[in-house]
Parts: C-alpha cells; structure tokens; sequence
C-alpha cells in the first residue's frame, strides 16, 4: 500500500491514497504488456469459438434439425441461453448506474468491469434468438413486416435500445482512461488518437463528461429494468401452464440482477487474480457486493415461492402438471439443482462471516450463476413439454450443435474480457483518481451534511 | 362473408385414421422418417390424439382428430413478430411460408400444439413429388406450418360461386379430412349461416369447443360421445 | 448422443451429395409425365376407379391434373364405402411412385441372383415349360396360388390350369368358410347387413379397422346413417383396439376364449327365454335334444347351453366379467334388428371353427338370418358364363379331375381342409408354380417352409409389383401393374350382405413395363398353344372382362353404381318382382361401368329359405350332422365300426377334450385354444398378431405415410410394438417404451422378435397384441428393415376342425433388451406427477 498520510487542516484528520505511478503501470498492465498469455488465451478461446461455428454450419447446412427441438418443445438452450445471458447482462449497467446514481464510493473500481460485462454478454445474449431462427436469412422481415404486438419485437426494440445505452454508457467513462493510453503512448496509437475524441481533461470537457453520464445513468435503468421485463412478457403473454403469469416481469429482472451480480462477482475475482487488482479490489467490495447478493438471493427465493405456491394452491390440471414436471418429474434434478444453487448455497454461504470470504463468494456466485442457467431452463422447457391437450409430455435433449453454441457463447463472453483488457483498462483510473482527489472530502461533507446542523449555524426564525 | 367452422362428431368418429392420410396427402406433407419420428419430429396438420382414463382393464380410450381449431382471437397470430401468420377475413388462420422466419413462437404460443416446424428439408423419396396436390404449395425447411381447413378448396369454391353469380352452397366447400370420412364424423361449413349443417352441429347441446375457457374462441366444435 | 455416425455421413453428403445428385436411385418416370407436370394447362378431371390395395375393394375418385394423380378420395357413390376410405387407399399415389417398384421381369441367375430380362424373353420361357407339362400331360405337376380380390380373376387362373390338366389353384382369402358350410351348408361366408342392423356384436373382429372390408363397416353402421339410427357395436376381444373403444359395450376376454363368453350370452337369452322361438322351431335343427335314427337321444343345443355355459361359468372361462356377458345378453335381447359377426382373432385359433359356430348360432337364437338387419346371402353376380372348352389331351377333364389336387385335405388329414400354403410347402411333384396377389413367405406362419419348398420347385413365377419376400424367392419375377394403372375387378368381399362388382380402369398408363397378371396368364396360354390358347381366347384381361361383364347388363339384374334416386326406384321394384334390361348397347354399359366405378344388386331373394340353408336338413344346424360324418368317418378309418365309438375316436382323433358328451363336439361349445411354447411358465405371454389398419393389403407400407402413421392408435410410427395390460407389465418389470424380444421355442424356424412395449390398460393381461404388417423385405428404403415380422416366430398349429393355419398359437416369453432411452419413446398417458 503506498497511502500516504496527510492532515488536511479544513478538514481534520484523514487519509489519502494517491495514485501511484506504479498503481497505474498495474492497472495499464494489461494493455501495455499483454505477453504471450494474451495470444495462448486468444488462440484457445478463438479456436473453442471456431468449433461452435463448425458444429453450427450443419445447422445452417440442414436447418435446426440437427438441434435437440421437437414439437412440442420446440425451443431450448438458444432461447434459454438467450434469457440467460441478456440476464446477466443486468449485472452490469443497471448496477453500475445504481450505485453512481447513489453515490456508493466503493463502485469505483467495480463500474468498468460491470459495464464491459453487459455490453459482451448482451451482444451474445441478442444473437441466440437469431441462431434460433428456422429461417435466419429472413430476419430482416422483423423490420419490413414487424408485427408491433409481437413481445419479440418488443424485445428487439428493448435490447437494441439497452445495448446502444450501455455501450455509449460504457464508452463515455472510458474516454478520459483511453486519453491516458494515448498519452501514454499505447499502441495502435491510431485507437486511442481515434477514440480518445481529443479528450484534454479540461473543465468543460469534464462537466460534458459528468452531466453526459448522468443523464445516461438515469436513461438506463429503466431500459435495463424494462429489457427483462420484455423478456418475460415473451413467456408471460402466451397462454401457456408455468408461463402466463402477472410476476413474470420483476421476477426476470430481479433474477437478471442477482444473476448479473453473481457473474460480476465471478469475473472480479477471476481478473483479480489474473492482473494482480487484489489493492484495487478490495474484500470490503466483495463484502458490500455478497450482501447485495444474499438480498437478491433471498427476493428470488421469495418470487419463486410465490410463483409456485399460487400454481400448487390452485391446482389447475395444466398448471399443475408443469408443477410436477418440475417438482417430482423428469426436471426434478434441475428444479432442485436449481433452489440448492439459487438459495441454499449462497444463503449458507454468504449469511456468515466466516463463510463470506472470496473463495466462500467465488462458490455462491458460481453456484448462482450455474442457478440460474437452471431456472431459464426449467422456465423455458417444462412448460412447452407438458401441451395443455392430452398429448404425451414431450422431451428434450439438447444435440451437439446446441451444447457446443453454448460453450461457444462463453468461450465469446471471455474473449469479449480478454480483448477488452487487451485494449482498455478495467478499472476505471480517472475514476479512482478522481475519488482520490474528491471523493474524501465530498463524502465528509456529505455526511456533514446528514448530521444534525449546529445550533450557531442554524438560520434562525425558520427552525420552529 | 363466411366463417367458417367445423364440427366434429366423437360418437361418429371410429378411429380410423383416414382423416391424417387423407390431409396428409392433399396437403402435400412430407413423411419424416424414423429417426425423426423418434425424435417426436413426425407431423400431421391433423390427428388422432389418444385420451386414455383409468389404468385397469375397465380404462376407456378416446380419440380426438385434433387440428388447428382457427381461434377467432388466435394467440399464436398476436405473437408472431412478422405478420407470417394471419387471422383471414372469413375466419382461417393462415400462414405464410415465404415470410416465415421460423422462430416457433407462435407454436410456443398456441394452447392447443396445431402448428408443425419443418426441422429439415422435407423429402420426397423415388418420385413422391409428382404426386403433389399442385393445389397446395409444397414447405421448405425451417418454416412453421399448419392446418389452413384445405382454403384452397374454399377459394376454388368461390370462383365457383362467382363465376355462376351465386353465393357459395352449404357444403359445396369440403376439406379433405371431412370429404373421405366413412364416419361423415366432420361437417365443414359457415358458422355465421344459421342454417348451415355445421351450425346446426354447433348449436347441439353436445358440442363443445376445446379449451374454451382460453378465450381462443375456435371455431373447431366437437360433439360429445353418446353412450 | 445426438451426433452420430450418420449425422456426420450427412455432414459430407452436404458436399458430396451435390455431385451425385443426377444419378440417385434407379427410380425413373417417363420424361413426359414430367413434362405434362411442368407446362400442362391444369386441366382438371375426376375418374372413378376401384382401390386394389387390399381385399375391400372400395370405390375411389382420382382427381387427375393434366393426365397426372394427384388425389385419391372415396367414391360417395360406391355402395361399399360410400365417400369412405381408410389410410390405406389414401396412400395409393404413394405406392405407385414408390422407388422400388419393379420396372420390369426379373430372372434369376443360375448363382442366386436375379437379371433384368424382358417379357418377351420370359414369357417365352415360361410358355416352353407349360407347353411341355401339356404336351407330356403333366398338367397336374403345374400349381397356381393368388391372393387377387377379384373373382373373375379366380375364375381365369382356374380354367387356366384346368387347360393345363391341373386342379391345383387356390385362392388365399381371410376367413375361412367352414363354419358357415357346417352350420348353413353354404360355401361362403355370409354376408351380414351392418346397413339395416341396430346393434352388431363383433366377435373377435376389430370390426371398423379389420375384416374384409372395414371401411364398409364403418359406413354402413355409422357413415351413412343419421345420428339417431346408427348401430351400436358390441366388441368382444382381448385388446383395446380403436374399435373396441368406439364399441358401445365391450367385453375383454382371453385370447381364444370368445366361444365361451358367446355360449354365455346364448345361455342367458335361452334361459331368459329371450330368443326368436319361431325361428328356431321352424328354421333349425339340435336345439333340443333329438333323437337318431337308431333312437338315442341326442344333446340339444340348448341343454348343453344351459348346463354347461351358465354365466358364471363363461366369464371363468374367458376371464371375463359375468354381469356383462347378462348385459349384453340383455341388450341383444331388446334390439330390433341385432346381428352377430365373427372374425380376427376368434377365427385365428386352433379352436375357430367352434367359435364361429358359436358366434353363428347367437344369429340362429336371436332369428337373424333373412331379415333386414341380419344375416344374408348376397345374390349371384349374373356374369356371363365361360364357354365350355376341351381339355388338352391326356388332361383330365373340366370337372371330373381324376385327382383333387394339392390343395384338397390330404386323405389322412383329420381336418376338413388344409391351408393352402401349407399344402403348397408340402407338395414335392411340382415343376411349375405361378403366384399372383399374395405374399405368403412373408405373412403365413408356413412362410419359412413354403420358401424352402420354392427351391425345389423348378420354375417359381410370381406376379409381383415389388420384389417381395415371396417374389424374391421366385425364379422369374412379372412386374404387375398396379391399381391405378390397368384394368382390373373386384368382386363382393366376405361378410358384405349385397352383391358388387368394382371395375377399376386404368386413370395412368402403366410407368413401367408392367402387366396385370391376367393379360400375362391370356399370353401366356396364346404362346403355349394347345389347349390353353383354345380355352383362353380372350385378347386381353380387359376384353374378358368385358365380355363376362356383359352378363351383369343382359340379366337385368342389379343396376351400375349410381347413387341417384333412379337407383333406389329401379331396387324398389326390383325387389317387387320387375326386371329391367339396362337400356344401352353392350360398350355403353361397359363405358357406364367404368365410368360408375362398378355395379352392385343390394336385393336380397327374401324367404328363400332353401337357399339360405344347404344342410342335408334344410335347417340351420345347431348340431352339424356334416361335422358328425366327419368325426365318425375318422374314427372308423381308424378301425371302429360303431357309430358312437367312432364318433369318440374320432373326436380323440382331433386331440379334444371333451368329456360330458361326445355330441358336444358336433355343437358349438367352448374348447380350450391350444398354445405351444414356454410350457406353463408363469410370465409367458399368449402372443395375438393383430393387422392394423395402417397394415391393410400387403404393399400399403412402401408408402412412407403409411409408415409414419403405422402406430397411429397408440401414437407410434415406423417401430413394431407389443401392447401388454399394465398389471403383465408391471409383473415383467417392464414400462412404455422399453425394447423387449418376445421369444418362444415353438417355432420350427426363427424364436424371436423385437417389439417396443406400449402399456395398454383395457387389454387382456397375459396376452402380448403384436402388429402384423412391418418387418419387410424388398418394399424399398422406406419400409425395409423397419420393425419386426410377429408371424416370423409363430409355432405351426391350425384349426382342428378346418385345418386353416392359426396365428394365435403361440405362447411367448418377453426378455428386456434396452431400456426405454430417456425420452426415446414417449409414455402414452401424459406424464401427470
């Protein structure tokens, strides 16, 4: 720790922690010395993506015969995998705008990661539906001959929508750190010069920057919130046993936020570990964050219940047989893989101190992450298994092509990191500079500010 | 304008399955095969979906020539996201191959599983195509299919009707399931003609419509078994 | 998993598929068919023809765009199936494109393997053979066996071989005609008029699916009728099969044990008093006990009945429930007009002909014969006579054959006949063999032995459209055209209580270099010369159906198909006596008649009683004195001499049991069906082969529809199943879906075969119901090697009385062989909890 300790005298006793010219070759680290691992990593992840598109050219090839879909379930991991994905995508730009809108100080070295998560994992997650398509090459005719009352098209307005408001939301902070490349003198100089937009860090161009990103902060939340939202409309305005429900919609966002916050986690730690952070990140980040996460954990756990009680109690015969599908049938290993990794896990885990530790953490996230994965596919197949007719219950068992898209999907969301960091930092260091500079003494006046006023000062004749 | 409807009588229904050939080959369906049909890939636009209630030697099996019941206020038409799928002004749910993407929500959204996907290309072993009803136009991979109460025969009717200046009779429009029916178990016609034979059908105090509590308003009527 | 070796084969054909595109399969239609399809104007026309694809004979309507098929639907006019058909003639154009259809003759090489060869060459060669049989009057070394619907056909291969100097043809048919001589002294099964009747009682018969024609049924109990006045069935079988569940009632027995619910239900009508007393006092004879002419007293039916088959009693005989058998009772008591029909798997057993006479006498009790609604003989179809011909020289005569040939009961039979194919596999003096219409290698249980017997044969011609497992082991393979494309007739199928005749005309010219086997047969005998070119002088199949048609139009009987009112008013006062000449020249009422799709005489000579009832008595025989000559005649070609002994050892003769009385044997009583294999063992299963509807005829499955929808009632296409009651699944360890072989050790030749197991609740517990059907050989891709062949493992036992071969005869032990994959086959009830 290089804090240096100063008084500042207005202000009474207090510390600094200036960043060092050595903080910053570490966080630049990535971007100025990417070494060989950089290439093993990319080739590996390029390759694992390669596979999944040559295992999916048999589908281009023959048409989505070569998936695992049938009638009736005649979706699966795309369209599960979609839902997961733009789920996670909400760690991202809705936490981040969250705590700047609350003026959390500890989001500082967290933000960057969140916003690159979301901008990777929703291009990915936007893609699924289109390898899902029967006919991709008539895509377009969602725009020539969009239907307004189709849920997709709201979905496609919605993501499009969040998409373009995450990436300018995460483009925007970056330009004072991409400045910093520059000056720097990183390579391709012609990105940085480019991207840069001839940033100078001059007063005008910082009050831009803050009153930009305050607006884009508040725009994105609720096109965050109204993206999942969609999403479970999807389900929730078909008819359908398991689907056609009035929760849907918060139960999807609350689920893409505790899923988003568990993948969150799980990138922290990992990049932690891989670029040497553990100053920047902090335990008490982790802590602040797995407390968000056992309170998400235990919202899920209480929108679940209410989903499924309302099905039990009410014991509609199509509802119900969804229900037993689920609880005892042939998705009782994912239903109650699902409950274990969704909120026994990371209750247990998170709940006690000694257990609350970053590899305590690593398991929750992972387990939530892995949970959710589950609930997606325990929302999206049951329901199209069990036909309201007296047909037999379908089945589903996802072929090669599907299992390699899905690794290939998270082979891409890596690669989105690895390339990121190749090229940007992913800590925010204007920002964590700027907290250095300000943030001490605008918190203390802040809470200054919640404390009761002094009697002298008090205006007199309006206290009562 | 018409409305058409149809109705199907359970007492009069054997079993026979001539209903799914004879659709099956007017409408131009290709067989999928073994594999496919293992996978739960094997479609029919109609057939005999199997009840059985009780499991001890008194269990009672019923079957139910299911098709698509061409809701009035269709689900799977508000759904589709580009217009492939349409409610007609004479009441068929229609839909369009050429425009079809092939998403499957509008199979996702249906209540009642009427819609069939084409997982592969369908195939026509020796020289099956020269049989096609030229009628009907023959599905390319990828798309959504389904039931359209054999329309061509009805717009085939209408020049009919037309060319002679006259509406068009009832039961001059015949769908194939209903027209080789030994049973005569199904009565095609226009619900909005009070004397119509299907209407009459219809108006039986056996008749029911599938899922009528979904607020699909189908216009597919079936009659209850007697004893 | 999912990424197999044939996902990946289908991987490079993406690459090289294209290349070999031009040359695939060796399928080819001629070019301007092809062109017709493509610029023709769309003109479009309707042709009546008649479905050849199975025995039914339905009339069906070609739609025809451009000359070209494009839609088979049933004629509403034709009197059998009224607008009807089943998914069978549906698939019609599918047969006829099907990739493997034989493109012309086929020979075999000295090595086994078979050539291409052309008519000319292979009728010759066939001709020199039949030339010198004639000419060496060996006539009778030369066999004809043929499975065709029509009779005029029956009567060509007939006079075919008789010119030849042989008595040896047979006709395959369904049901075998005994029972009816036994108890009516008729030589053919009645017909049943299902159209008039308001309640049937199907024994055994999976009356809308099964029988002769199925879709006649169907039709006339319930297509053509108006909700308020259709028949109710009555279904007595062990399966819960489509038409069980449509019956009205059903009554689940044991396989084989159909007499003994049926002597119940006539226990109760006879002890209620519920029967047509004066029919039985006028019109029959053995209902009470009679005394012979050496003055003892006789069992009469009707003790026998009530000592013997008391409803407690029958249902512990079938395993069925008492109260039923008295419901039922009761129910064909109160009908109008209630019928009787017997067949499938009752008439399949070693003990068929008692239940048939069972079923029979059930008619006999409730008064059925000669009444609308009952049992009826369809009048004769007035067809021209053949001309009388002189036989080659040195051949027996026209009638009086010297010998009775292969296909009569052996003079050491203990049965009245044998079954043809088995005849067939046991004759060693043959040196020719023609088969038309009929795949006995693969659906007869003497099928393996019948194969070896072709090897022997010197020359095996068969009439084939595809190359099947009995064309395969012919010598010379003739192409037959099918349905669509030639001239061809059917005649009144079995049980149809009016007389038709279907004409089906060509609506394509043949796609290929194929024939229908009659114009073979008339070239044939032109090439042989002798007699047969004499006896045979008809220049084509079409021209001797025309000329023998000809009779139809100068009887004034009957009328062509028409449906009209005209129609009904010329029946109307047809039945009052009037005769009408049908109006027209010779050609036409020939063109009328192919336009029509046929001819039918719905009327019924009423109160000819003589006619109805050919026994030695006059009477219906509730005791067969023909059956008693038998037996006795048995007994004393075994050496007694007295009557009653000889009766007795007669009886021992058959391998009965019967201990009351031996004049039971000569009554329709209730013997226990005799199943070979797996002894006693607990789980062993009676095994029932069942033909689906999907499985009519023998070629229906080289349509891929046909296939696809095979399992239709239980929701399963291109895989054989076995049905099994919950409780015998549950005792095996066996669930839905799980692949078992079903084996057993009484068959000569092969002991096992593969099924899926589907659980039935309704069926019969102890009894595994097999589809028959599948399993084939040389119908093309589609349907080769698709399921399994249930007869392939039937032990070899027949009726004992009618020595027609049985197919419920075979007891069966079922052993898991996989597990059902998870989510491979589906569970037939939605999986609820």
């Amino acid at each position: 720790m290089s804090a240096e300790h100063t008084v500042r005298p207005e202000l009474g006793p207090t510390v600094s922690h200036d960043l060092s010219e050595r903080d910053i070759d570490v966080l630049l680290a990535s971007v100025e010395q990417p070494g060989s691992a950089f290439r093993v990593v990319t080739t590996v992840l390029v390759l694992i993506i390669l596979g999944a598109w040559v295992l999916f050219s048999r589908q281009i090839l023959y048409g989505l015969g070569v998936t695992g879909l049938n009638q009736p379930v005649g979706w699966g991991f795309y369209i599960v995998n979609f839902v997961f994905f733009i789920g996670i995508s909400h760690a991202g730009t809705l936490i981040s705008a969250i705590l700047r809108l609350s003026n959390a100080e500890w989001r500082r070295p967290i933000t960057r990661m969140a916003e690159v998560i979301t901008v990777v994992v929703l291009a990915i997650g936007a893609f699924h539906p289109v390898l899902d398509l029967g006919r991709p090459e008539r895509m377009l005719n969602i725009f020539t001959a969009g239907r307004l009352q189709s849920p997709l098209l709201w979905d496609v307005s919605s993501i499009s929508a969040y998409f373009m408001a995450s990436t300018v939301y995460l483009y925007m902070p970056l330009i004072p750190d991409i400045a910093l490349l520059r000056d720097r003198g990183a390579r391709p100089r012609w990105l940085y010069s480019f991207m840069a937009w001839n940033w100078q860090n001059t007063p005008r161009q910082r009050e831009v920057l803050e009153r930009a990103s305050n607006i884009m902060m508040i725009l994105v939340i609720p096109i965050a919130v109204s993206v999942h939202t969609v999403i479970s409309y999807i389900f929730a305005m078909t008819l359908q046993p398991g689907w056609h429900s009035t929760i849907f919609g918060p139960y999807f966002v609350v689920g893409a936020i505790f899923s988003g916050i568990a993948a969150l986690m799980v990138v922290m730690i990992v990049l932690r570990k891989v670029f040497h952070l553990e100053r920047f990140l902090k335990e008490i980040h982790f802590a602040h964050l797995s407390k968000l996460l056992l309170v998400m954990s235990l919202l899920w756990f209480y929108f679940t219940f209410s989903e499924f009680l309302t099905a039990f109690f009410g014991n509609e015969p199509a509802e119900i047989r969804v229900f037993f599908y689920k609880f005892t049938g042939p998705y009782a290993i994912p239903f109650w893989g699902m409950v274990v990794c969704n909120f026994l896990i990371p209750v247990v885990l998170l709940s006690f101190r000694r257990t609350r530790t970053i590899p305590g953490i690593m398991v929750a996230s992972i387990a939530i992450v892995i949970g959710m994965w589950l609930e997606r596919l325990n929302i999206v197949v049951p329901s199209l298994a069990n036909p309201r007719l007296a047909l037999p219950s379908g089945f589903y068992i996802p072929s090669l092509v599907e299992w390699g898209m899905f690794v290939g999907g998270l082979a891409t969301f890596a690669l989105g990191f690895v390339v990121f960091a190749r090229f940007f930092p992913l800590i925010s260091v204007w920002e964590l500079r700027e907290g250095q500079e300000t943030a001490v003494s605008e918190t203390a006046e802040r809470v200054a500010s919640y404390l009761p006023d002094r009697l002298e000062n008090a205006p007199t004749g309006e206290t009562t | 304008m018409a409305r058409w409807g149809m109705a199907i009588d359970l007492d009069r229904c054997t079993g026979c399955g001539n209903c799914m050939a004879a659709c099956h080959q007017e409408n131009n369906l290709a067989a999928v095969g073994p594999e496919q049909t293992e996978q739960s890939r094997a479609f029919h636009w109609i057939r005999l979906v199997r009840e059985v209630s009780g499991s001890d030697a008194h269990a009672t099996v019923r079957y139910t020539p299911t098709l698509c019941v061409q809701c009035d206020d269709p689900p799977c038409v508000k759904v589709c996201p580009v217009h492939a799928t349409y409610l007609s002004e004479e009441g068929i749910v229609g839909q369009i191959y050429a425009r079809c993407i092939g998403c499957r929500y509008c199979m996702a959204a249906c209540p009642y599983n009427a819609k069939v996907f084409n997982w592969y290309e369908p195939e026509w072993p020796g020289e099956l195509k020269k049989k096609s009803n030229p009628d009907v136009s023959l599905r390319s991979h990828g798309v959504v299919e389904k039931c359209t109460f054999c329309h061509h025969r009805v717009n085939h009717a209408r020049e009919q009707a037309r060319a002679e200046d006259r509406e068009i009779r009832d039961g001059e429009v015949v769908p194939a399931c209903a027209e080789s029916c030994p049973a005569q178990a199904i009565v095609f016609g226009d619900l909005d003609d009070p004397e119509s034979m299907v209407s009459a059908r219809a108006r039986s105090p056996r008749a029911y419509r599938p899922h009528e509590d979904l607020g699909t308003r189908p216009k597919v009527f079936y009659l209850e078994e007697q004893e | 998993m999912i990424f197999e070796r044939r996902d990946f084969l289908k991987l490079l054909g993406g690459t090289v598929g294209t290349v070999s595109l031009g040359s695939c399969g060796r399928f080819l239609v001629p070019d301007r068919m092809v062109e017709q399809a493509l610029r023709g104007p769309g003109i479009e026309r309707q042709v009546n023809t008649i479905c050849g694809l199975c025995e039914g004979g339905c009339g069906v309507t070609v739609r025809l765009v451009d000359d070209l098929p494009v839609g088979l639907k049933g004629n509403s006019r034709h009197p059998l199936n009224r607008g009807g058909l089943c998914p069978v003639g549906q698939a019609g154009l599918e047969v006829l494109y099907a990739p493997n259809r034989l493109q012309g003759p086929l020979r075999r090489r000295p090595e086994g393997s078979f050539e291409a060869t052309g008519w000319e060459e292979a009728l010759t060669e066939i001709a020199k053979s039949l030339g010198d049989l004639q000419s060496s009057g060996n006539g009778r070394r030369a066999a004809f066996l043929h499975g065709e619907p029509g009779q005029l056909f029956d009567d060509l291969a007939r006079r075919f071989m008789q010119a030849l100097g042989s008595a040896n043809v047979a006709r395959r048919r369904g049901e075998t005609v005994l029972p009816y001589r036994l108890a009516q002294g008729i030589d053919q099964v009645p017909g049943f008029d299902l159209a008039n009747s308001d309640l049937v009682l199907s024994v055994g018969l999976d009356l809308f699916e099964d029988g002769a024609a199925p879709i006649h049924a169907v039709s006339a109990m319930v297509g053509s009728r108006d909700q308020a006045n259709r028949a109710s069935l009555i279904h007595i079988g062990s399966r819960l099969s489509p038409s069980a569940t449509k019956a009205a009632e059903r009554l689940a027995v044991a396989p084989g044990t159909h007499a003994a619910a049926v002597l119940g239900i006539a226990h109760v009508l006879v002890r209620e008093g519920r029967y047509d007393r004066n029919f039985v006092a006028k019109h029959t004879f053995g209902f009470e006990d009679w005394t012979d002419d050496r003055g003892e007293t006789r069992l009469g039916f009707r003790r026998l009945l009530l000592e013997q088959y008391y409803p407690d009693r029958a249902a512990q005989l079938s395993g069925s429930d008492p109260r039923a058998i008295i419901r039922i009772a009761r129910r064909l008591a109160r009908a109008e007009r209630p019928v009787v029909i017997c067949g499938g798997e009752a008439t399949s057993t070693s003990n068929a002909t008692w239940t048939t006479l069972a079923a029979h006498a059930l008619n006999a009790l409730l008064g059925a014969f000669d009444r609308p609604g009952g049992v009826a003989l369809p009048s004769t179809v007035p067809l021209t006579p053949l001309p009388p011909f002189s036989a080659a020289d040195g051949a027996p005569a026209q009638d009086g054959t010297g010998h009775s040939g292969i296909f009569a009961a052996p003079t050491d039979s203990t049965s009245f006949g044998i079954d043809p194919v088995e005849a067939l596999a046991g004759a060693d003096e043959l040196d020719v063999l023609f088969l038309s219409g009929t795949n006995p290698v693969y659906d007869s249980p003497a099928g393996s032995d019948l194969k070896k017997a072709l090897e022997r044969i010197p020359l095996v011609v068969a009439f084939s459209s595809f190359l099947d497992e009995t064309a395969a082991a012919a010598d010379i393979v003739l192409p037959v055209s099918l349905f669509l494309e030639t001239w061809q007739e059917s005649t009144t199928p079995e049980g149809v209580a009016f007389s038709v005749l279907g004409v089906s005309q060509p609506v394509v010219s043949p796609l290929f270099d194929s024939r229908h086997p009659g114009d073979a047969l008339l070239e044939l005998a032109r090439r042989a010369g002798g007699g047969l070119a004499t006896a045979l002088p008809w220049s084509s199949y079409e021209a001797y159906l025309k000329e023998r048609l000809e009779g139809l139009r100068t009887s004034g009987q009957g009328s062509v198909i028409s449906g009209s009112f005209e129609e009904s008013w010329v029946h109307f006062l047809e039945e009052r006596g009037w005769r009408f000449l049908e109006s027209g020249d010779r050609e036409a009422f020939w063109q009328g008649l192919a336009r029509k799709g046929g001819w039918w005489n719905p009327v019924l000579a009423r109160g000819d009683w003589n006619r109805m009832f050919r026994t030695s008595t006059g009477r219906y025989e509730f005791f067969s004195l023909e059956l008693e000559r038998h037996l006795e005649g048995l007994g004393r070609s075994a050496g007694e001499s007295e009557p009653e002994p000889a009766l007795r050892r007669g009886i021992e003769s058959l391998g009965l049991v019967i201990e009351a009385s031996v004049d039971e044997a000569c009554l329709p009583h209730f013997e226990p069906p005799r199943l070979a294999g797996s002894g006693a063992a607990a789980d062993a299963l009676t095994l029932v082969p069942f033909r689906p509807m999907t499985g009519r005829g023998d070629i229906g499955v080289a349509s891929p529809m046909l296939l696809e929808m095979y399992g239709y009632p239980v929701l399963s296409g291109w895989q054989t199943w076995v049905e099994l009651a919950p409780e015998t699944a549950h005792q095996l360890h066996l669930d839905e879906g799980d692949q078992v072989t079903l084996e057993t050790e009484a068959s000569p030749y092969e002991s096992a075969f593969e099924a899926v197991v589907k659980i039935e609740p309704g069926a019969v517990a102890g009894a595994a119901h097999v589809p028959c059907g599948l399993g084939r050989e040389g119908l093309g891709g589609a349907a080769d090697g698709v399921g399994d062949n249930p007869v392939r493992i039937l032990a070899r036992d027949r009726d004992s009385v009618s020595g027609a071969l049985a197919t419920v005869s075979t007891r069966v032990r079922s052993t898991l062989i996989k597990k059902r994959a998870r989510g491979g086959a589906r569970p037939l009830v939605g999986g609820h909890g």
